[in-house]
C-alpha cells in the first residue's frame, strides 16, 4: 500500500486471495461494492462511512454520477482511492463492514444471496456452515482463506440466548465457552458480582462514552455553570462501582483514554463544592430560589440498569442543589423522538466510535450545515442544541490539517471548548465484561468492541 | 347449514379487515420508525431507505398496497432484518412456537379437567382445598417466576433436565409446563364449578338411580355439559398458546414466534408487526370458529340457522 505526499491519495496492492467458491478477489470487486454503497438507491444505512472519498458524497445526494467517485481497479491487484481531505483514519475506515468486497455483479445475479449459505460467499477465515437465523450459527474453517495455515478453530458454535439469566446457567453447565460482550448482552449483575469474586471476570476498553446531553437552549440548562454545576455534582467512581460493577472508567473528557488528547482530566470528578457554588451564583444571578428553579426531569430509556442510575443521579443532584428532580423513562423508539423533537431537559446517551480517531467523537457536535434547509431533521446526531463556530470552524481546519501535530491541537482546543461549555456530561468510558473458559486463547478484541477469532487455540 | 358456514366465513373476513386496518392506523400514530436509532443518519441515507420500503408514500397508498399483497399471501420483507421476509419468519418461528404450545395444551386440559373433576367430587374436603390451592397458585404466579423457578429448580439444583433450547424432547418439558401453569389452573377452576352445578342436576339424580357407576355418570353424563365453558375459553386459549409466549421463549432460549411480537413493535419492524398481527388474527378467528363448531356437536340443544332454537 502506498499513500501520496499530500496524504489524498491511496493505493492498495492486493494480496492473491480466493472467495470461498475458488475465484480470485480482485480490486474490481472493491470497487464494485464501494460504488454500491454510495449509489443513491442502495439502501444502506451507513453509507456516510464512504464519504470521506473523494465525489463520495456527492454521489449519494445525486449531485453526480458514481463515475466520478474516485474509486479504481488499476488492474486485477491494484486498487486506487483519492479522498476528498486527507484522512489520517483512513485505514481504520475500511475496515469497517461497510467497506467490505463483493464479487462483481453478485447481487444483480441473486439479490437474496446473504440469506442462505448456498448463495453467501467469504473471503474470510471462517464460512458459515449451518444458520438457523435467530437461533444458531455454526462456522467452520474456510479452506479458501490466504492464511489458512494461522487458522486453528474447526469449529465456532454461536447460540442465541436472549435472557441474560439463562445464559450464565449454560455458562455454568459448561454448555457454553464464552459469555459477555461484545458477542451477548452485559453479564447480569447476580453473575457479574461472582465473577469478580472468583477472579475469573475480563473486560477491555472500548470506545465507548456514556454521557448526559442538556437541552441547551431551554431553561434551565442554557445556562453553561448550571450544565457545569451538574456535571460536577455527579459522583462517577458511585455510578460504576455500586451500579455497573464492571471495570468501566470515570469519564471527566468526552474521548476516551485511548484516544485522549489531554493528560489531566478536564474536571475533577465529585467536585460537589464547585457544583454548589456554580448553582449558587447562578440563584443569585438570576434572583432565584430553590422554590422557584424551573422544572429538571431527566429523560431515559426504560431498563433495569438505566432506572438505577438515574435514582442515583436523582439522589445526589436534590442533595446538593436541595431542587427536586423529576424522572421520566420512556421506551426507545419514542425516546429517540423526544430527542430529536428537543422535548427534553436532560437525557441520557452514548457514543461508540466507529473508527479509531477523535474525531469520530467530536464531530457529533459539529454545526448542522443542513439546518436551516430541512429544520425537522437537524440535530439529529447532537440533541443538546448546542453550537459553536469556533468549535466547528476547529473541526474543519483538523480535517484539511496535513501536520498530524498541528490536527491533534485543533481537536484538543475544540474537546476544551466542549468540555468549558458542557452541552453533555460525560459520565464514564465503556469497558465489555466477559468471560471464557481458560483454554480459550488469542481471540483479538479490538477497541471498536470487534472480537476476532481468526487465531484463537484451545489449549489442550 | 351452507348458509351458516357462508355467513361465519364472511363475518371473519370482515372481522380480518377491520383488525388490518386499525392495527396499520395505530402502527403509523405510535412514534418512531425502523430506522430510528441513537446514531441518528443522515437525510440523504434516510430518504434512500424510505424510498427503498415504500415508507415514502402517502399512508393511503401503503396502506393500498399492503392490502394487495397481502391478499396475494406475501406479508412483504422485513424493515430491520436484511434478507428475511415475514412468510420467512412464520415459516421458521411457527412450527417451534406450534410444537411447544401443543404440548402446553395436552397437559393443561388434561391436568386441568382432571383436578376440577378432583375438586368437584371431593367438594370442600382436603382433595379439593388441594386442587384449587394448586390452580390459585397457577393463576397468581406470573409464568416468569414460575419458568425461572422450574429451570432453578429441575437444571440447576436437581440436575434432571437440560437449562435451555430447543431441539430435544426434554428440552421441551419445562418450558411446556411454565406454558401450561395458568392455563391449567383456570381450566381446573372452570371444571370444578359447572361440575359441582351440573351434579346437583336432576338428569344426574336419575342416572345414579339407574345403577350407574360414578365413572359413567362423571364421564358419560356430567362432563359433557360442564365441559361447554372450558371449550368456549379453548378458542381463545388456542390462539394464544400456539402463537407462542415472549417470556417463556426468552427465559428458555426458545426460537419461537412469540419473540417476534415484541421485538417486532420495539424495533418498529411494520411490515413484521402487520403480518404477525394478520396471522394471530385468522388463526384466534379460526379456532373460535373451530369451537362453534364443537359445540354444536357437544350440545344438541344449539341449533344452527334455526330462530326456534331452545
Amino acid at each position: 500500500m502506498a499513500i501520496s505526499e499530500d496524504g489524498l491519495e491511496y493505493t492498495f496492492q492486493l494480496r492473491k486471495a480466493f472467495w470461498s467458491d475458488g475465484s480470485l478477489i480482485t480490486a474490481h470487486d472493491f470497487v464494485y461494492a464501494w460504488k454500491k454503497v454510495l449509489d443513491p438507491a442502495f439502501p444502506t444505512d451507513y453509507a456516510q462511512i464512504l464519504y470521506v472519498v473523494k465525489n463520495g458524497k456527492r454521489a449519494k445526494i445525486k449531485e453526480c454520477s458514481l463515475d466520478e467517485v474516485a474509486i479504481s481497479a488499476i488492474d486485477d491487484s491494484t486498487l486506487k482511492v483519492t479522498l476528498e481531505y486527507p484522512t489520517p483514519y483512513f485505514l481504520s475506515l475500511v475496515a469497517f463492514p461497510t467497506t467490505f468486497p463483493i464479487p462483481v455483479g453478485l447481487d444483480e445475479k441473486t439479490p437474496m444471496w446473504m440469506v442462505s449459505k448456498e448463495t453467501m460467499i467469504f473471503n474470510g477465515p471462517f464460512k458459515i456452515n449451518h444458520w438457523d437465523k435467530q437461533f444458531a450459527l455454526l462456522l467452520e474453517k474456510n479452506d479458501t482463506y490466504w492464511d489458512k495455515e494461522h487458522v486453528f478453530l474447526k469449529n465456532i458454535n454461536f447460540t442465541v440466548i436472549t435472557d441474560a439469566t439463562t445464559e450464565s446457567y449454560l455458562f455454568e453447565k459448561g454448555e457454553l465457552d464464552w459469555l459477555g460482550q461484545p458477542l451477548s448482552h452485559p453479564i447480569s449483575s447476580e453473575l457479574l458480582y461472582k465473577l469478580k469474586q472468583e477472579g475469573s471476570l475480563l473486560s477491555y476498553d472500548v470506545l465507548g462514552t456514556y454521557m448526559l446531553k442538556f437541552h441547551t437552549q431551554k431553561e434551565p440548562f442554557n445556562d453553561p455553570r448550571l450544565r457545569k454545576a451538574f456535571s460536577y455534582a455527579i459522583s462517577r467512581s458511585k455510578i460504576i462501582k455500586h451500579i455497573l460493577q464492571g471495570n468501566q472508567q470515570v469519564a471527566t473528557a468526552l474521548l476516551p483514554p485511548s484516544l485522549a488528547l489531554q493528560k489531566n482530566p478536564y474536571f475533577q470528578d465529585e467536585d460537589i463544592d464547585e457544583a454548589k457554588r456554580l448553582f449558587e451564583e447562578v440563584l443569585t444571578e438570576k434572583k432565584l430560589t430553590r422554590e422557584k428553579f424551573p422544572k429538571v426531569i431527566v429523560s431515559y430509556v426504560l431498563s433495569e440498569r438505566n432506572g438505577k442510575m438515574v435514582q442515583l443521579l436523582q439522589e445526589i443532584w436534590q442533595q446538593t442543589f436541595g431542587i427536586k428532580i423529576e424522572l421520566s423513562g420512556t421506551e426507545m423508539q419514542c425516546y429517540f423522538q423526544k430527542l430529536r423533537a428537543g422535548d427534553f431537559y436532560l437525557a441520557m446517551g452514548d457514543w461508540i466510535a466507529d473508527f479509531q480517531d477523535p474525531i469520530s467523537f467530536l464531530e457529533i457536535f459539529k454545526s448542522n450545515e443542513e439546518k436551516n434547509k430541512t429544520s425537522a431533521v437537524s440535530y439529529t446526531r447532537n440533541h443538546t442544541r448546542w453550537e459553536n463556530a469556533i468549535f466547528t470552524n476547529l473541526l474543519e481546519q483538523a480535517t484539511f490539517e496535513k501536520d498530524p501535530l498541528i490536527r491533534k491541537k485543533h481537536l484538543h482546543e475544540a474537546e476544551q471548548i466542549l468540555m468549558n461549555e458542557m452541552p453533555i456530561a460525560p459520565l464514564y468510558h465503556y469497558s465489555f465484561d466477559y468471560v471464557k473458559k481458560p483454554h480459550i486463547k488469542n481471540a483479538h478484541l479490538s477497541l471498536l468492541g470487534i472480537a476476532d477469532f481468526k487465531h484463537v487455540e484451545i489449549e489442550q | 347449514m351452507i348458509y351458516y358456514f357462508f355467513k361465519r366465513f364472511f363475518s371473519m373476513v370482515l372481522a380480518l379487515f377491520v383488525v388490518i386496518t386499525l392495527t396499520f392506523l395505530m402502527m403509523k400514530a405510535i412514534p418512531g420508525d425502523p430506522f430510528t436509532q441513537e446514531k441518528a443518519l443522515p437525510q440523504e441515507i434516510l430518504n434512500s431507505l424510505n424510498a427503498h420500503y415504500h415508507l415514502d408514500a402517502p399512508w393511503y397508498e401503503q396502506y393500498r398496497s399492503y392490502l394487495f399483497s397481502l391478499i396475494k399471501g406475501d406479508l412483504g420483507p422485513s424493515l430491520i432484518y436484511r434478507g428475511r421476509t415475514v412468510n420467512d419468519i412464520i415459516k421458521s418461528g411457527f412450527p417451534i412456537s406450534f410444537t411447544l404450545g401443543l404440548e402446553a395444551l395436552c397437559i393443561s386440559t388434561v391436568a386441568g379437567i382432571g383436578l376440577g373433576i378432583i375438586a368437584a367430587l371431593k367438594k370442600n374436603r382436603w382433595q379439593d382445598y388441594l386442587s384449587i390451592g394448586i390452580a390459585v397458585l397457577g393463576i397468581s404466579i406470573p409464568s416468569f417466576i414460575f419458568a425461572a423457578f422450574l429451570q432453578y429448580l429441575f437444571s440447576i439444583k436437581l440436575n434432571l433436565l437440560p437449562v435451555a433450547r430447543w431441539g430435544t424432547f426434554s428440552q421441551s418439558i419445562l418450558p411446556a409446563f411454565s406454558l401450561a401453569a395458568l392455563p391449567t389452573a383456570f381450566i381446573a377452576r372452570l371444571t370444578r364449578s359447572h361440575l359441582i352445578e351440573v351434579l346437583s342436576m336432576d338428569y344426574i339424580k336419575t342416572a345414579y338411580s339407574k345403577g350407574l357407576s360414578l365413572k359413567k355418570v362423571i364421564f358419560k353424563h356430567a362432563l359433557r355439559n360442564c365441559l361447554l365453558p372450558v371449550i368456549a375459553y379453548l378458542g381463545t386459549l388456542i390462539a394464544n398458546i400456539l402463537t407462542g409466549s415472549f417470556i417463556i421463549e426468552k427465559i428458555f432460549g426458545i426460537p419461537g414466534l412469540g419473540q417476534w411480537f415484541i421485538n417486532s413493535i420495539t424495533n418498529r419492524d411494520y411490515s413484521v408487526i402487520m403480518g404477525l398481527t394478520v396471522f394471530y388474527s385468522v388463526i384466534l378467528l379460526s379456532s373460535i370458529f373451530l369451537v362453534d363448531l364443537v359445540y354444536i356437536w357437544i350440545d344438541p340443544r344449539i341449533k344452527i340457522g334455526n330462530q326456534n332454537a331452545k
